[in-house]
């Protein structure tokens, strides 16, 4: 039974992915970082002119991530990417005190674009494995992340070479962005609660982007999936509930 | 307007674009693939689906070798017209280019060879080189072709990665196709080069004949007409090269076949063996044969090409005159190369059946190939002397059916016969006279005026049957005129009796007084002043013995032949005209000659403005080589204006310089080395109490350039502009003036005091370019600066001493008090007094800045000799150095 609504879900939102843009100045990361998150490898990357766009599969949701490249040339063209964006992962260069200064720069113009009004912000202070990085909060203090408002952010202290905080940062990122519906069945007696329990079959998955509330009926029941979800929330159809 | 008529500018309506830009950006894969399809589709039919460019490039990173061909499609397309967007395809063309599918690498140089844009041709250098030497030959063979292409588009830049290198190694590659391309890419760039870049060796020369038999039917013609370039060292390596091509004349290809032709008719030049050569024709007049059982066009381009041939090597095709006859079906285009090689292959031998078909042709319906086949008739007479009696019977044969256009048409070859053959077939001529009255073209009248006047003793009625004509003397055309004249002149020679001594006289009346032709005219008075000088060296002149003709229409010139053969095979050879008639290609070397054009006419330009400076305001006299000018156009004017008028030829007096305003010439702020050519001169001047920014624009480049705009940044005296800068339209090697007013105060810079002006400018065509200037401080000064003696007291006292600042100009010099007090008041620096102290002179002057900040000056100085201080007092003495440096550049100027 759980089977078919899975498979009504997956055939509703099953291709649907969420939108990440990688940005930051040129020769912080970026590429590497998409391909660590990629394929967990790292590969050795050109400047690049353009852009890189790869599909994330993480926890079991797919993720269409842009690395747009950094150079001055190409920053102007990065709002052509920015529309139906969910969250925006820039990338700073920690080692490279020198470019702090631009890179805050850049930072804050992207903040004020109209079409990224909604997207979360999520920042890797990357490159901590070469000496002389600064650490998170000197990154937090030279990107004015406090004069943040409106705005859900947080920064990580990354290594793309070792593969550190990479991961973090996207759970936080997920949390944020998405709500994850697990659809499963269980047999077994009644459910105390339905958060509870651990259904037995785990059937699909959905991402559902938290724009706004989308109701759905299915074998008779009607449910409301709410915007911001909290991460892994899990709905049970049992034969029990559907007395 | 009522208010709510704004509805109509407000539409729901999204329109087809945005809704696209929607779909492309869906995050379903399925449906961004039908938006492309949809854009590719409104693109073919032609609408303008440019806007979409970055939509659809970031759809370009697929797996979907399908959706992935489309876009690439769409990019060849626009990005010509979104030059720097297109920098976003770059990172795709390069992870393309590694893909593991050898298709997908293969797909991405080749569409990157199809983008034209120069910006990012740089950034495809690597993927390139890396394409070159891939494993997969079909990547390889792509490449190849993609170093033609850029070579069109940068031809230094592939000759600085040593991409031609890269090519040459191509050459010894072990796939034939990948050989092939090579040579097709090589052969190419040579043709856009005058440097020696494809040089067949003996050692390539084995690779490439290895490579023929093996590549594909393109690639052997590549091959072939590459070959066909190669000049052999002696016979016996061209019998051995011909030896291995000879197989190709086999070939299904017709261009394979021509160009193996080509190939080997050039080698046998070197071949002396003349068993070998007439091997060689033997072997090639079936392929040649075999080509005119082909479609119509095909045909027209295979006679075209074998007219060639025939005229070069007409043994090929001697015994084959049968297939050139023509079929009653065959289109007129064919009949009528048919009809020309017939008659290029008629021989004694064959005269009797080329003739039957001729009769056969002249009474088909087609009212041109008739006249044609008439006058082939004609020319078979004159070129077979044996034959020309049989000729001459068909000929008349054909005037007994009394077909008007064949009797003109018959005529007028027959008169080509007389002047051959002379005096030899008199005894048609009466057959010809009964047709007299039919004729109504000129050519054929004007024919038979010449015969009757040449036979003018033969024909008893002469002077009747000229009489007739002469009465539409006036309305005949010029052609029938000039032969009724010379005819008439013959006739009173051979007999002059009273008829023709009256025909004579109407005829030079008609022709001299009262024609307005001059040639005919002028002839006519030379014969009256022949016939009235001395009539018997009339009759040498006029009857003198005329040369023999030949048949020498549609004969080409030897070394036009030898160019059209060494072009068989393509436009030029049916053409018949060398490739440079029709075809304008821009070879690179003269791109390099343009580009130093530019630098001689600069040169030649500041070098006048410069000798305007020296002589003062009087007309430059420029020595400058007027050849060395040429380029510039304006010069070339007087130039012609001095050869008509003064002989000395070196004085030349520079008419574009009143476009310049007048005055010192304007300092060059960017040179035309650092404006892709555009090359600007300006400076701040003061003209009746108004700033103006006076510019001069040269365009040196080689595009018009237009849409100017300029921006100054913010400045100590907030210059800027108070209205459009008036540039009209500049084409190349043209220049234009223009008076920028300007406003002070608008866009003010904190900080201290500097002269430093910025200036941004821009058009249509270029980058936008900037540049600093100087900003005088006495283009400033006020006119209203001048102080009485009383006042200046009062503010020199008022002000506190240490609002006095002095300094010492030990290089400037004061020559003359009055020439330099003329200077000063000229920018605006009053008099007020002067003092002697010892030897010194001492000046007093006041000036006013804008915003009326008086200036109270005191100059110190020994006339004539080096060392003048100044000393201002002022309430802004922040300005003071400011100042200084515009009073040191007032007194040194």
């Amino acid at each position: 039974m759980g089977l078919v609504f899975s498979r009504l879900f997956s055939s509703l939102f099953g291709n649907k992915e969420a939108r990440i843009l990688v940005l930051g100045l040129d020769n912080a990361g970026k590429t590497t970082i998409l391909y660590r998150l990629q394929m967990g490898e790292v590969v050795s990357t050109i400047p690049t002119i353009g852009f890189n766009v790869e599909t994330v599969q993480y926890n079991n949701i797919k993720f269409q991530v842009w690395d747009l490249g950094g150079q001055t040339s190409i920053r102007p063209y990065w709002r052509c990417y920015f529309p139906n964006t969910q969250a925006i992962i820039y990338v700073v260069d920690s080692s490279d005190t020198d470019r702090l200064v631009v890179a805050n720069e850049e930072f804050h113009a992207i903040l004020e674009e109209e079409e990224l009004k909604g997207a979360v912000v999520l920042i890797y202070a990357n490159k901590q494995d070469l000496p002389g990085a600064l650490d998170d909060a000197a990154v937090t203090e030279a990107l004015e992340l406090h004069k943040i408002k409106n705005r859900q952010w947080a920064i990580f202290k990354t290594s793309a070479i070792k593969g550190e905080g990479l991961f973090e940062g996207l759970d936080w990122a997920l949390r944020c962005t998405t709500s994850c519906v697990h659809v499963g069945s269980w047999e077994g007696s009644h459910p105390k609660g339905m958060k509870c329990r651990q259904p037995t079959m785990i059937q699909g998955s959905v991402v559902i982007p938290q724009l706004e509330p989308v109701n759905y009926r299915l074998h008779g029941v009607n449910f409301t999936i709410a915007p911001k979800l909290p991460f892994n929330w899990v709905v049970f159809f049992g034969k029990d509930k559907q007395k | 307007m009522s208010g709510h008529d704004s509805k109509y500018f407000s539409t729901t309506k999204k329109g087809e674009i945005p809704e696209l830009k929607e779909e492309l950006n869906s995050q379903y894969k399925d449906k961004r693939k039908d938006a492309v399809k949809k854009v590719i589709a409104a693109m073919t039919v032609g609408k303008d689906v440019s806007s979409l460019f970055t939509d659809v490039v970031n759809c370009m990173q697929t797996e979907n070798l399908e959706l992935k061909k489309l876009v690439y499609l769409y990019l060849i397309n626009y990005a010509k017209s979104q030059p720097d967007l297109a920098i976003l395809a770059v990172n795709t063309f390069v992870k393309d280019s590694q893909d593991p599918n050898p298709l997908i690498r293969a797909l991405a140089v080749r569409t990157m060879g199809c983008i034209r844009v120069d910006k990012i041709t740089e950034y495809l250098c690597d993927p390139l080189q890396r394409c070159l030497k891939d494993d997969d030959p079909y990547v390889r063979k792509t490449a190849a072709i993609c170093v033609a292409k850029l070579y069109d588009i940068n031809a230094e830049l592939v000759e600085d990665r040593g991409f031609l290198d890269a090519l040459k190694d191509l050459i010894s590659d072990n796939n034939p196709m990948v050989v092939a391309n090579a040579v097709a890419a090589l052969a190419e760039i040579q043709e856009s080069s005058s440097k020696p870049i494809f040089e067949i060796t003996s050692h390539t020369l084995s690779k490439l004949l290895t490579a023929l038999n093996e590549c594909t039917e393109w690639g052997q013609v590549f091959i072939l007409d590459a070959l066909s370039k190669y000049k052999a060292a002696d016979a016996r390596e061209a019998e051995n090269i011909v030896e291995r091509v000879t197989p190709r004349l086999q070939h299904a290809n017709c261009a394979v076949v021509l160009s193996a032709v080509k190939m080997i008719l050039q080698q046998m030049e070197l071949i002396t063996s003349t068993d070998v050569v007439r091997n060689l024709c033997k072997k090639m007049a079936p392929p040649l044969v075999t080509l005119l059982s082909a479609e119509p066009e095909i045909q027209y381009v295979a006679l075209r090409n074998i007219n060639l041939i025939v005229q070069k090597r007409p043994t090929i095709l001697a015994h084959e005159i049968k297939v050139f006859f023509c079929k009653y079906n065959d289109p007129i285009y064919v009949k009528m190369e048919k009809l020309e090689i017939m008659i290029k292959l008629a021989s004694d031998r064959n005269i009797d059946q080329v003739l039957l078909e001729f009769k056969e042709y002249a009474t088909e319906v087609d009212v041109d190939f008739v006249r044609k086949a008439v006058r082939a008739i004609g020319r078979c007479a004159i070129k077979l002397e044996r034959a020309a009696e049989r000729c001459i019977s068909v000929l008349l044969e054909l005037i007994k059916i009394k077909v008007n256009y064949v009797v003109q048409e018959a005529i007028i070859v027959i008169k080509d016969i007389f002047r051959r053959y002379p005096n030899t077939y008199e005894s048609i001529i009466a057959t010809l006279c009964e047709s007299l009255d039919t004729l109504d073209e000129p050519e054929a009248k004007a024919s038979m005026i010449w015969i009757i006047g040449e036979y003018a003793e033969r024909i008893d009625n002469a002077d009747e049957l000229l009489e007739s004509f002469l009465e539409s003397f006036p309305e005949e055309p010029p052609q029938v005129q000039l032969q009724l004249l010379t005819a008439t002149v013959k006739l009173f020679l051979k007999k002059p009796t009273e008829g023709p001594q009256q025909m004579i006289q109407v005829v030079l009346n008609n022709a001299t007084v009262e024609t307005d032709n001059p040639d005919l005219r002028d002839r006519a008075y030379i014969y009256w002043r022949l016939l009235s000088t001395d009539p018997e060296a009339a009759k040498d002149v006029v009857l003198a013995e005329k040369p023999v003709i030949s048949d020498d229409s549609n004969q080409l010139d030897p070394s036009l032949l030898d160019e059209l053969l060494s072009n068989i095979a393509t436009l030029s050879s049916v053409y018949h005209k060398p490739p440079e008639a029709f075809v304008t290609r821009v070879k690179t070397t003269q791109k390099t000659e343009e580009e130093e054009y530019p630098d001689a006419g600069e040169q030649s330009y500041s070098d006048s403005p410069a000798r305007v400076a020296e002589s003062g305001a009087s007309p430059p006299a420029s020595t400058a080589n007027p050849a060395a000018r040429q380029p510039a156009a304006p010069a070339a004017l007087p130039d012609l204006l001095d050869l008509g008028m003064d002989n000395s030829g070196s004085a030349i007096v520079s008419v574009d310089q009143p476009a310049t305003p007048a005055g010192p010439p304007l300092p060059i702020v960017l040179p035309a080395s650092s404006g892709q050519g555009l090359q600007i001169s300006a400076q701040l001047i003061r003209r009746d109490g108004q700033v103006f920014y006076s510019m001069m624009f040269e365009n040196n480049s080689q595009v018009p350039l237009d849409g100017f705009m300029i921006q100054f940044n913010k400045n100590t005296f907030g210059l800027a502009a108070s209205g459009q800068l008036q540039v009209p339209q500049l084409l190349p090697g043209t220049s234009a003036s223009t008076l920028l007013p300007m406003v002070l105060f608008q866009n003010i810079s904190p900080g201290p005091a500097n002269t430093l002006l910025q200036v941004a400018i821009k058009n249509n065509q270029q980058p936008v370019w900037y540049f600093n200037d100087k900003i005088y401080f006495h283009v400033l000064f006020t006119e209203d600066g001048r102080m009485e003696r009383s006042t200046f007291l009062e503010t020199w006292k008022s002000l506190p001493d240490s609002n006095e600042v002095s300094r010492d100009f030990p290089a400037s010099v004061i020559n003359s008090v009055e020439t330099t007090l003329d200077r000063l008041a000229a920018s605006n620096m009053f008099f007020i007094a002067k003092r002697k102290h010892a030897n010194q002179e001492v000046l007093y002057l006041s000036a006013k800045s804008p915003r009326g900040i008086p200036f109270l000056i005191e100059l110190t100085a020994v006339i004539g000799t080096p060392g003048v201080k100044c000393a201002i007092k002022t309430p802004s003495p922040e300005m003071a150095p400011l100042f200084f440096e515009a009073v040191e550049t007032l007194l040194k100027s």
